[in-house]
C-alpha cells in the first residue's frame, strides 16, 4: 500500500467524528447487563436442580429394579450352577506387563482456524491469540487457553503496555504450539531490521521471549513477511518467510525457516528441501510440503493447511 | 476459570465505545444506548457459540449490525404507519448518517467526500479506515466476500482522493 493511501486512511480516521458513551450511560448499561446475567444464572440453577431431581429419581428406580430382579430369577433358573472363576496364575518368569501411560496424541500438522488466531494440538487443547485493541497499543494481544475445545477459555498471558511490554512491537501474525508446553508467535515488524522473528514459550504460553531467525545474506535488504510455524512431527517444522504484499495471494515464498529439533534451533533454507522435509511453493496458492511421503497443501503460503 | 460474566464485562470495557460509535454510524441516530446493551446481552446469551473463530470485537460488531438492521426495519415500518396516519414528524432515530454529520460544525472536506459516497462504500471505509478491521473481518461483519471488500475499499479511497483533488466522483 503506498504512502498516499496510508496518509488518506490516517486523515479519514482523524476526521471521523468520535462518539463515546458517557460515564453515566456506561454504568447504567453495565448495571442492566449484570441484572440480566444474574437472572439468567438463577434460571439455569433452577433448571439444573430439576435435571438433578429427575436423574436421582431414575437412579432410585434402577437400584430398586436391580435389587428385586434376582428374587424373580431364583424361581425361574433351571440351568447349571455357575462355575467359580479361578484367579489367573501369575508366572514369575513373565510377570504381567505394567500398563504404560498413554501419551497424548497431537495433530501434525496442527489445526488452525481460518483467521490464524487459534491453534489446536489435539481435540481439546488449544490457544487463541486475541487482539486487545487497546487505544494506544494496537499491537497488544492476549493469549487464551482451552482444554475443552473452546467451550471455556482462560487468559494465560498478555503482551501489552503493562505485561511483556518489551515484546509489544510488531504485528502478531499467528500462533502455533507443537505440544502442551512449546509454542511460538510469529512477528511482523517493518520497523525492526531483525524481523520477522518469533516469540517462544516453553511453559504453555505463560511466558514469552524473543527468538530471532537467521536471514540469508541475499534477503537482508529485502522487506520480509512471515506466516507462522507449522510442525509436521514433534521435531520437524517450518516457517515460510514471504515477500511483503497486501495479501498472501499476491505474495511468494522467499525462503524457508526449518527446524528438526522441535524448534530449539531454526535454519534458513533457500533450497527446496531439508532433511525429511521438502516443499514446492512455485504456485503460491498451492504450496506443497512433503513429509514422510505424505503431502500437505497450503493455499496461502502457510496460513492454512490440508492434506492432499 | 474466567466466567461468562467476567468475559462480557471485560469486552464491555474494551469495546463498548466502538460498538456505540458503530451503532450511531449505522443507524444514523445517537439514541442507541439500548442497542449497545442489547448487543452485550445477546453476546452473553450466546457466549457458548463463540469459538474464537473471529475476534470478540468482530463478533460484537456482527451482532450490532444485525440489531441495527432490525432497528432500521422496525423504524421504517413505524414510519410508514405514521405517514399513513398523516402525523409524520422527523425524529432523531429517522435521521440519516448524512444529516448527523452535516449538523456537525467540525465536518471537514474529507467527511464531505466520504458522505458523498454510496452507503456500501461508506460502510467499508468506516470499518477499514476508522475501526481498522482487516479485510476478512470487515467481510465477516458486512456479510459479503473479502474480494468485494477489497475492491470496494480501493474504489472508495480513489473516489475520496479524486474529490479532495477537486475532481468529480466517478463510479
Amino acid at each position: 500500500m503506498n504512502d498516499s493511501i496510508k496518509e488518506l486512511e490516517k486523515r479519514i480516521k482523524n476526521s471521523w467524528p468520535v462518539h463515546d458513551l458517557s460515564e453515566a450511560a456506561q454504568q447504567s448499561i453495565l448495571y442492566n447487563i449484570k441484572m440480566h446475567q444474574n437472572s439468567r444464572n438463577k434460571q439455569s440453577k433452577v433448571k439444573r436442580y430439576r435435571v438433578a431431581y429427575g436423574l436421582s429419581l431414575v437412579a432410585v428406580m434402577l437400584v430398586a429394579f436391580i435389587l428385586i430382579k434376582p428374587m424373580f430369577d431364583k424361581h425361574q433358573s433351571v440351568g447349571p450352577k455357575p462355575t467359580i472363576q479361578k484367579e489367573p496364575v501369575v508366572n514369575e518368569a513373565h510377570p504381567p506387563k505394567v500398563k504404560k501411560e498413554v501419551k497424548s496424541e497431537y495433530y501434525f500438522p496442527q489445526w488452525f482456524n481460518s483467521n490464524n488466531n487459534t491453534v489446536y494440538i489435539n481435540n481439546n487443547i488449544g490457544w487463541a491469540m486475541i487482539k486487545e485493541d487497546h487505544a494506544t497499543h494496537s499491537e497488544a494481544v492476549k493469549i487464551l487457553f482451552t482444554v475443552n475445545h473452546g467451550d471455556e477459555w482462560k487468559t494465560i498471558s498478555r503482551i501489552n503496555g503493562d505485561e511483556n511490554s518489551s515484546l509489544l512491537g510488531g504485528t502478531k501474525v499467528g500462533i502455533t504450539f507443537n505440544n502442551k508446553k512449546h509454542g511460538w508467535i510469529s512477528i511482523r515488524n517493518d520497523a525492526d531490521p531483525e524481523a520477522p522473528y518469533l516469540l517462544e514459550s516453553t511453559d504453555g504460553g505463560k511466558k514469552w521471549r524473543k527468538q530471532l531467525l537467521p536471514i540469508p545474506d541475499q534477503y537482508k535488504d529485502m522487506p520480509r513477511d512471515i506466516t507462522k510455524p507449522v510442525f509436521f512431527s514433534s521435531s520437524d517444522g517450518i516457517v515460510p518467510i514471504i515477500e511483503v504484499a497486501s495479501s498472501p495471494q499476491e505474495s511468494k515464498l522467499l525462503y524457508m525457516i526449518v527446524t528438526h529439533d522441535s524448534g530449539k534451533t531454526w535454519t534458513a533454507v533457500t533450497e527446496q528441501s531439508s532433511g525429511n522435509l521438502s516443499w514446492d511453493f512455485r504456485d503460491p496458492s498451492h504450496g506443497k510440503v512433503i513429509f514422510n511421503k505424505k503431502t500437505w497443501i497450503t493455499p496461502d503460503l502457510g496460513g492454512n493447511w490440508h492434506s492432499q | 476459570m474466567t466466567t461468562g460474566q467476567d468475559i462480557i464485562e471485560q469486552w464491555f470495557y474494551l469495546y463498548s465505545n466502538d460498538v456505540y460509535h458503530f451503532l450511531i454510524y449505522f443507524t444514523g441516530s445517537t439514541d442507541v444506548e439500548d442497542l449497545v446493551q442489547e448487543v452485550y446481552i445477546r453476546a452473553f446469551n450466546h457466549l457458548h457459540q463463540f469459538k474464537g473463530n473471529s475476534s470478540p470485537k468482530t463478533w460484537l460488531f456482527t451482532i450490532a449490525r444485525n440489531l441495527a438492521v432490525d432497528r432500521k426495519r422496525k423504524n421504517a415500518k413505524e414510519l410508514t404507519k405514521k405517514q399513513n396516519s398523516q402525523i409524520f414528524a422527523k425524529t432523531k432515530e429517522e435521521m440519516s448518517p448524512d444529516l448527523i454529520y452535516e449538523q456537525n460544525e467540525q465536518t471537514t472536506e474529507i467527511m464531505d467526500a466520504i458522505m458523498s459516497l454510496k452507503k456500501d462504500y461508506r460502510d467499508v471505509v468506516f470499518l477499514r479506515a476508522v475501526k481498522e478491521f482487516s479485510i476478512a473481518e470487515t467481510a465477516n461483519i458486512l456479510k459479503c466476500s473479502s474480494s468485494k471488500v477489497r475492491v470496494t475499499y480501493h474504489r472508495a479511497l480513489k473516489m475520496i482522493q479524486n474529490q479532495l483533488k477537486g475532481g468529480e466522483i466517478h463510479e
